[in-house]
């Protein structure tokens, strides 16, 4: 079987030959390519070469083609501020007044360098791999991305205390999102990574996200033109997972906290688990604990399809070891083969 | 918990500032007496921080609760602003730049009375520390989301031991709820999760302090 078609069986809740490896790889990019994280994200070459060195290094089953969550802010004239060894981190909101979301743009992400990077990223990576295996693009769910735009405390204040002006901001962002998406789309992604976060109820109730990230989920996922998974960036899911499934969505990001045992039972037929292992946890693992921790993981959620190992954040810690992520493909080879546990 | 502060906490939690305003209103004596409602707020935010920990509440409701205790704070009593508070307790975001678990610390415990300095968001471990030693902070809470940032307290820490300056620090964030026992890896006394574990510990360090 190739990459995809093991992806695409247990996404048919069928049981491939074995589990689909998912770990998700983004700046750990830079560490294996020995440059800065910076320098890294400054090259669409330099994603290619690390995704398909990293592919075959650790077995995956993914190409992942995601540089970081402020370059799609960068596009509405954010920063991005880089660090040595972590995520770049979004710069000063620039979102600051009302006057602020009652003129912002939709931008033209053709404009813009950074996102012009990754549609490169994707288009050579296509090249590479043709259908052998999926690439995944991601964007920043239009209900999520605020927190960047504005800071969360504010952002958070506005959808309490302002609803107009909060759809005001939505409309924007859910056209840049489905155009973003569907850019990638046509470079060559395979499927497309819903982040959304905010939506989790481990930031806000599943009342309120009825009202609010649950239909602008529904719309936003109804014009992208590919397969998407929604990740929560490791917020719990649980208590809304019968409304992720009515996004249209066909995989579901597991948070840490999550009893895994019981997501799949409640989404089996529904939704294809993608989690939930803890990235905190992994930076400090040995190799005999990540067999361990794979195994049980396995044993637990793998059976009859709809799984896709992977971690619960949506990106693998720059901290974590070679020889622990070799330990994790090692025992999914050893611990994944269907039937589980034969 | 009596009845009254329970709707009290109720009205927090769906951010109905009239509601509570009402019912604070029924409370509040001529003489501006602010311990009954230093009680009131205390056992509510205490309840919504234990709710928040048991995965019933949300992060949204946590905040916006304290957002509303202290508009309401600022409505009865008109405190004077916090920047010239005298404290030897201080808090700051480190390293990353994610300030919403300090504001919430932050405003839920002044809010029940506790005097402490916001140091905002510091980056850089020499600034800090100099600025606790010139303030003569005794004891820092620490907030951060990124797991970079909370492995840098350990490098904080070491630079107050080249400084020979005695701290207490207690961490919380993200990546010290995903793994319980960073704190000790890098140097923190203690970890919290909620504003009420912030508050106890306080106390009992200042217990300590006394004997």
């Amino acid at each position: 079987m190739t990459s995809l078609q093991r992806v695409l069986t247990t996404l048919g809740f069928s049981e491939p030959d074995r589990v689909p490896n998912f770990m998700l790889f983004s700046m750990y990019g830079a560490k294996e390519l020995g440059m800065s994280i910076e320098r890294y994200f400054s090259d669409p070459h330099n994603i290619v070469e690390a995704q398909l060195k990293i592919r075959k290094k650790y077995r995956t089953d993914a190409i992942y083609a995601f540089y970081y969550a402020s370059i799609e802010t960068e596009a509405f004239g954010g920063g991005t501020i880089f660090i040595d060894d972590g995520p770049p981190n979004a710069a000063a909101p620039f979102i600051r007044t009302a006057d602020n979301i009652e003129k912002l743009c939709v931008p033209d992400f053709n404009t813009s360098a950074g996102l012009q990077r990754v549609l490169k990223s994707i288009k050579l990576l296509k090249h590479e791999v043709g259908d052998e295996a999926p690439i995944i693009g991601v964007v920043m769910s239009p209900f999520s991305i605020p927190v960047m735009q504005m800071g969360f405390d504010n952002y958070l204040k506005l959808i309490y205390n302002d609803r107009e002006l909060f759809w005001k901001l939505m409309e924007v962002n859910k056209q840049f999102c489905v155009n973003w998406a569907n850019a990638q789309l046509e470079a060559g992604a395979t499927a497309i990574c819903y982040f959304d976060p905010v939506s989790s109820p481990t930031v806000i109730s599943p009342e309120l996200y009825l009202q609010t990230g649950f239909e602008i989920a529904k719309e936003t996922i109804s014009q992208i033109t590919g397969p998407t998974a929604t990740h929560f960036a490791s917020g719990i899911c649980l208590p809304i997972i019968d409304l992720v499934a009515q996004t249209g969505t066909a995989i579901m990001g597991a948070g840490t906290l999550d009893d895994l045992k019981l997501l799949k039972e409640k989404s089996y037929g529904k939704l294809t688990i993608l989690g939930n292992l803890n990235g905190v946890e992994m930076t400090t693992w040995t190799p005999e604990i990540a067999s361990k921790k794979i195994k049980e993981l396995i044993t637990v959620a793998a059976p009859g399809g709809g799984f896709l190992l992977s971690d619960g954040h949506g990106e693998i810690p720059f901290q974590t070891s070679e020889e622990v992520l070799l330990a994790i493909s090692d025992a999914v080879e050893q611990y994944g083969h269907y039937p589980i546990g034969s | 918990m009596d009845d009254l502060t329970l709707k009290f906490k109720e009205h927090l939690i769906d951010y109905d500032k009239t509601s509570s305003k009402e019912l604070l209103r029924s409370l509040f004596n001529s003489d501006g007496d602010y311990t009954v409602i230093n009680k009131i707020f205390f056992d509510a935010l205490n309840d919504i921080g234990e709710e928040w920990n048991k995965g019933k509440l949300s992060l949204a409701q946590v905040y916006m609760s304290g957002v509303l205790c202290e508009e309401l704070i600022n409505d009865f009593f008109n405190l004077e602003d916090k920047k010239d508070v005298d404290s030897n307790i201080a808090i700051v975001t480190f390293s990353d730049y994610h300030i919403l678990g300090k504001k919430i610390l932050y405003s839920q415990i002044s809010v029940c009375g506790y005097q402490i300095k916001d140091f905002g968001q510091i980056s850089d471990n020499e600034k800090l520390v100099k600025r606790c030693i010139n303030e003569r902070i005794e004891l820092l809470m620490i907030s951060v989301l990124m797991l970079p940032s909370a492995l840098k307290i350990k490098e904080l820490r070491a630079c107050f031991e080249r400084e020979k300056y005695d701290i207490e620090i207690i961490v919380g964030g993200a990546p010290f709820v995903f793994n319980p026992l960073l704190y000790k890896e890098v140097g923190a006394n203690a970890t919290g999760k909620t504003p009420t574990d912030a508050m106890r510990y306080i106390d009992k360090w200042r217990e300590n302090l006394k004997n």
